[in-house]
């Protein structure tokens, strides 16, 4: 019994070492943060004797924040709104016309889109429509090109989701009289309800977070997102970390609301996530 | 319910051929352009570009800084995936044994993976420079006192040490699930034929967690393929290149060295080592998938 009970001791403290390890570089940033240059230099790992407000005002401003704020916001809600919606709808279409073989075609040619890394549709995405079109520094184009990118593992996900879910309650509600897009609205998407959720924050994670795809279509400074707005403090030869620190927490803030609100849902998203290959 | 008469081909014309329209606009139309950008000569000015056939293809594979950054990003992901698996095994043991607070610790160590990887990038970056160098000069460390990022070995070994601590903890959830899907009186029966603990982990538990595995080294292969937001952040590709992966090199050859072609070509390749990394992974599910 006594064995049993320091084993558990042992885990216990193991599993508290393990946490300090993946969580240690956020704490020090915000400790830092909060810093003058001079003293996180000197000792990076003491407390802050006092609170530097100027870092925050001077990162708040350089990074346009609250506009980068803005903008984070508009692309992610639009851009996963429009993945939820086309990938609930193609998903039904696929899920119920899987006999239909151009239908089951498209979706496996869906999938194997799925694999290809972003830099092989980059230069030409850029070049199409970047260029030729001129829409850099939409964000709704943006929100389309996100749309495009996640599409095929949305649909797949919901697909496999809906393919659960015995047909027999849609094929009573036909008989009643009611038409497919009628079906699908009310009787098909309430039952989405988990899997979109989990889509959804899965996927507003992704483009919260996104920086290439971004950096490539928001060159404009009024347009640019949170995850763009940190390389102000960068330039070739040399960082500017007192502010940068700060800037650098500001950012974290946001997802670590949303962390703590959605965790449960984060963590589904990872399980279901990994069985796209 | 045959023909139109639940109107099946306004679902179909509303629910599906967006969804097809947006899909061959974003992905497919660029993906054939891309092909034929990477057998142009074009500089990314204007639409002046000449057909080149195979000839930028040739100039990747004869240029020694794209092949250094091949090389460079196999040596980064072999040792990515390994300590990074093993590492998630371990913390999904942990997270599935007999330990209290199972799910705070599984929430908290999952962090790294909120943050977007430049962020992260950034962190780092300070913590090689400030913080590593102030504990390494107070305890007299000799191989700590100077930045590892200025140096090209330990700059890898940076970026090493950063992408596992952060795929770890993505990998344990994966391995967290797998792990409870162990039959506990596996196990026990186990114990009582007299296994000891590894031998009940190598016959029992790592059988059973064996697709679990194969998502994890797949995932975490193409993961170190496409890896560019970390590496623009911490090293920059430096110090002298030293650290330039190949998703990185395909945006600088792009973006910096305006060589559009070109880059499309070392695209393609990338493409097409993720292509064969999955092609493989299909095989080695669905082999299991038979025996099982």
């Amino acid at each position: 019994m006594r064995k049993m009970k320091a084993s558990r001791v042992l885990l216990f403290a193991a599993a508290c070492i393990l946490t300090v390890i993946y969580i240690f570089p956020f704490v020090l940033t915000i400790f830092n943060s909060m810093k003058t240059s001079q003293e996180f230099i000197m000792n990076p790992f003491s407390l802050p004797s006092a609170f530097h407000v100027e870092n925050f005002t001077q990162a708040l401003q350089e990074m346009k924040f609250f506009s980068a704020l803005k903008n984070t916001f508009i692309l992610t809600i639009v851009s996963s709104l429009l993945i939820t919606l086309f990938g609930a709808t193609a998903a039904y279409v696929v899920s119920r016309f899987s006999h239909k073989k151009w239908v089951s075609a498209l979706f496996l040619m869906m999938v194997a889109s799925m694999v290809a890394p972003f830099q092989v549709y980059m230069i030409p995405i850029v070049k199409i429509y970047g260029g030729t079109f001129g829409l850099n520094n939409s964000l709704l184009f943006l929100s389309v090109v996100a749309l495009g990118l996640n599409l095929p593992f949305s649909i797949f996900l919901i697909r496999g989701f809906l393919n659960g879910i015995p047909i027999e309650i849609e094929q009573a509600a036909m008989i009643d009289g009611c038409s497919y897009i009628q079906v699908f609205f009310r009787i098909v998407l309430p039952m989405l309800k988990p899997i979109v959720i989990t889509l959804l924050v899965f996927v507003s994670m992704g483009i919260w977070n996104d920086y290439l795809m971004s950096s490539l279509f928001l060159t404009d400074e009024v347009k640019r997102t949170l995850a763009l707005t940190i390389r102000v403090f960068v330039n070739e030869y040399s960082v500017d970390y007192a502010p940068m620190l700060a800037g650098l927490f500001l950012s974290m803030i946001p997802m670590l609301i949303f962390y703590v609100l959605c965790q449960k849902h984060i963590l589904e998203g990872v399980v279901q996530g990994s069985v796209k290959g | 319910m045959v023909g139109n008469k639940h109107g099946e081909r306004r679902l179909i014309l509303l629910f599906f051929v967006p969804a097809i329209l947006v899909w061959l606009g974003i992905l497919i139309v660029p993906f054939f352009y891309g092909i034929f950008i990477s057998f142009t000569q074009w500089d990314g000015l204007g639409n002046d570009f000449t057909f080149v056939g195979l000839r930028n293809y040739l100039t990747i594979f004869g240029d020694s800084k794209f092949l250094d950054s091949l090389l460079k990003t196999s040596i980064y992901a072999v040792a990515v995936v390994i300590v990074s698996n093993v590492i998630a095994i371990g913390l999904g043991l942990l997270l599935t044994s007999a330990l209290k607070g199972k799910t705070f610790f599984r929430t908290a160590m999952f962090t790294p993976n909120i943050i977007g990887g430049l962020i992260l990038g950034y962190l780092w970056k300070f913590i090689f420079n400030f913080g590593l160098t102030a504990f390494g000069k107070s305890g007299g460390i000799a191989w700590l006192e100077k930045s590892w990022l200025t140096s090209s070995a330990y700059a890898m070994v940076a970026m090493i040490i950063v992408a596992s601590w952060q795929l770890s903890s993505y990998l344990m959830i994966i391995y967290v699930a797998g792990l409870a899907n162990v039959p506990k009186e596996l196990l026990e029966a186990a114990y009582i034929d007299g296994a000891g603990k590894w031998s009940a982990f190598k016959h029992v538990t790592l059988p059973m967690i064996r697709s679990s595995f194969t998502v994890c080294v797949f995932l975490s292969i193409v993961r170190c393929f496409m890896v560019f937001d970390v590496n623009l952040a911490l090293t920059g590709g430096g110090p002298f290149n030293s650290t330039e992966l190949i998703a990185l090199k395909v945006y600088n050859t792009a973006f910096t060295s305006m060589k559009f072609g070109v880059a499309q070509a070392e695209a393609v390749v990338l493409f097409l080592i993720v292509t064969v990394i999955s092609v493989l992974q299909t095989y080695f599910s669905m082999k299991k998938e038979v025996k099982a």
